[in-house]
């Protein structure tokens, strides 16, 4: 079965190449806003005021790895299991000898991975730019701490939009959800704002929450800020996450299924 | 002019039925702007009570900037935003055809005809958000400086309207115009911020008269604070003048490559 799953992510990753310009450009959609933050961000410090507790530096390299994971790690709800249960596709999938869920997985990251290449890449050139230094201070140990955390992120931001998805079992139109989450999440997932310069009350909800495990932690692990001790911690939480959403995806998945009309 | 109001009237009448019949969906729509919104007021708060007089502008300037940025959105959206938003399609799959056979003004019929009505409600949301702040930081104001913001209000709405139409009409050269409409208009993302962030005398060139990103926030908020003199106004006039020239301009070089069977 691992074959399979290996060819569909080298054929997805073939089709996303196909249409680099578009992804270039749906990634330059996100950078513009990026732009207006650094340039925000710059002229405050520029009167000797500071944000928090953040430098500008590390502020500025926290805005670009936060935009880049946010699009790596996006939470929303997927066209193609939306529409799939809407229109009956799914019964094609139901009767082959894969797991759905992994499936989508597979076809999920094998596109995110293409458009994360060229995020990196653009967003590099942007912190050029704006930082004037050719390379952005990323210790060994950040990095190290950063592939573990994108271990336990990446299936994590993956239920949730998987889970988000099949409410469409439940309910006939599920845009209202992706209306709100486009709107709720830059915030309270740190992409806007660091979640720790927000007032004490909101702080101590967001930073629980699962968004920002997805994107404030990882760009925080990144920046370097967070010692073993206090990561170890981090991990564990998100790991506590991905145990409910396993859980709670499961029981919406096998429900729905009961629920489900082949005819769409 | 009767007949044009008749038709005006009758076909939003009907549009104004729909959003009855599909009223759940509406409320979620005014909510999730209303939550935009108020997380946007909520983003100043934030950077106000950790770096203060570091945005050297006053946090009630700030709040009149965001809202008037989403004023002057919901006047192009309420007015004209159904109509420019299609063109597109109609270019696309060739249904331009039924509006230019119809005996009225064709630029009536494409950019004017049909009400958003979910934004007349967001316009009722902004006063009402616009009197709280007014009334929570004692903002003196006079009906000059009223007068003189909804001037500015409507010429910043004249800009922004003819700016997209300028944009959507892209298409009758590119199939699909997503993409790049995504682009340009992301760069209207930027409007919430002042201007002094701009520090490069070319950015904000091109932020008046390129892409006019500071004429839809940043204009009439410095209306309502008054004192910038005849420039601001001068500007912000030539500004209307030149898009809505272009706009008109486009629409019709549009109509000369336009062809029926769908591009």
């Amino acid at each position: 079965m691992s074959r399979y799953y290996t060819a569909l992510g080298i054929q997805t990753i073939k089709e996303a190449a196909a249409y680099r310009t578009n992804f270039i450009l749906s990634f330059l959609v996100v950078l513009i806003p990026l732009g207006g933050q650094l340039l925000l961000a710059k002229f405050i410090y520029s009167g000797g005021y500071q944000i928090g507790a953040w430098k500008l530096d590390q502020l500025l390299l926290y805005y670009i790895i936060a935009t880049i994971v946010s699009e790596f790690f996006v939470i929303g709800t997927w066209w193609d299991i939306q529409n799939d249960i809407r229109e009956g596709g799914l019964n094609y999938h139901l009767l082959k000898p894969y797991s759905y869920f992994w499936h989508n997985f597979v076809v999920y990251y094998a596109l995110k991975a293409v458009y994360t290449i060229f995020a990196i890449i653009v967003a590099y050139l942007a912190f050029i730019a704006v930082s004037g230094n050719l390379v952005p201070q990323i210790k060994l140990q950040s990095i190290i701490q950063f592939i573990i955390m994108a271990l336990i992120a990446a299936p994590l931001s993956f239920l949730i939009t998987f889970y988000l998805s099949i409410l469409a079992f439940y309910f006939t139109d599920i845009g209202f959800v992706m209306n709100f989450l486009g709107i709720l999440l830059p915030f309270a997932s740190g992409n806007i704002l660091p979640l720790d310069i927000f007032p004490r009350g909101i702080r101590g909800l967001l930073l629980k929450l699962p968004s920002a495990y997805l994107v404030y932690h990882p760009s925080c692990i990144l920046t370097g800020n967070y010692a073993w001790r206090s990561y170890w911690q981090i991990v564990l939480e998100a790991l506590m996450w991905l145990i409910v959403f396993i859980m709670i995806t499961q029981v919406a998945w096998s429900q729905g299924r009961k629920k489900y009309e082949a005819i769409g | 002019m009767k007949h044009y109001l008749v038709y005006y009237i009758q076909a939003n009448l009907l549009q104004l039925k729909r959003m009855v019949v599909y009223n759940k969906s509406f409320l979620l729509d005014v909510l999730a702007d209303l939550t935009g919104i108020m997380l946007a007021l909520f983003f100043y708060q934030i950077l106000y009570l950790n770096v203060g007089e570091g945005l050297r502008i006053s946090i009630e300037d700030l709040y009149i900037l965001v809202l008037s940025v989403k004023l002057t959105g919901d006047l192009y959206n309420l007015l004209f935003g159904s109509g420019v938003h299609s063109l597109p399609s109609l270019i696309q799959y060739g249904s331009l055809d039924s509006i230019l056979i119809k005996p009225m003004n064709l630029f009536f019929m494409l950019f004017c005809s049909t009400l958003n009505w979910k934004y007349f409600v967001n316009l009722i949301i902004d006063v009402v958000l616009f009197v709280i702040i007014f009334t929570q930081y004692n903002i003196a104001i006079s009906v000059m400086s009223i007068c003189l913001y909804l001037i500015m209000i409507g010429l910043a709405t004249m800009v922004y309207t003819a700016f997209n139409i300028l944009i959507y009409l892209g298409s009758i050269i590119f199939v699909r115009m997503d993409a790049f409409a995504s682009l340009i208009s992301s760069f209207f993302s930027l409007s919430t911020y002042p201007a002094a962030i701009f520090r490069a005398s070319y950015l904000k060139w091109i932020f008046i008269y390129v892409i006019p990103v500071l004429v839809i926030g940043n204009f009439p908020m410095m209306a309502m604070k008054g004192g910038y003199g005849y420039q601001l106004y001068i500007a912000a006039s030539m500004c209307a003048v030149v898009f809505v020239i272009a706009a008109y301009w486009g629409t019709r070089s549009m109509l000369r490559h336009y062809k029926s069977a769908s591009s």
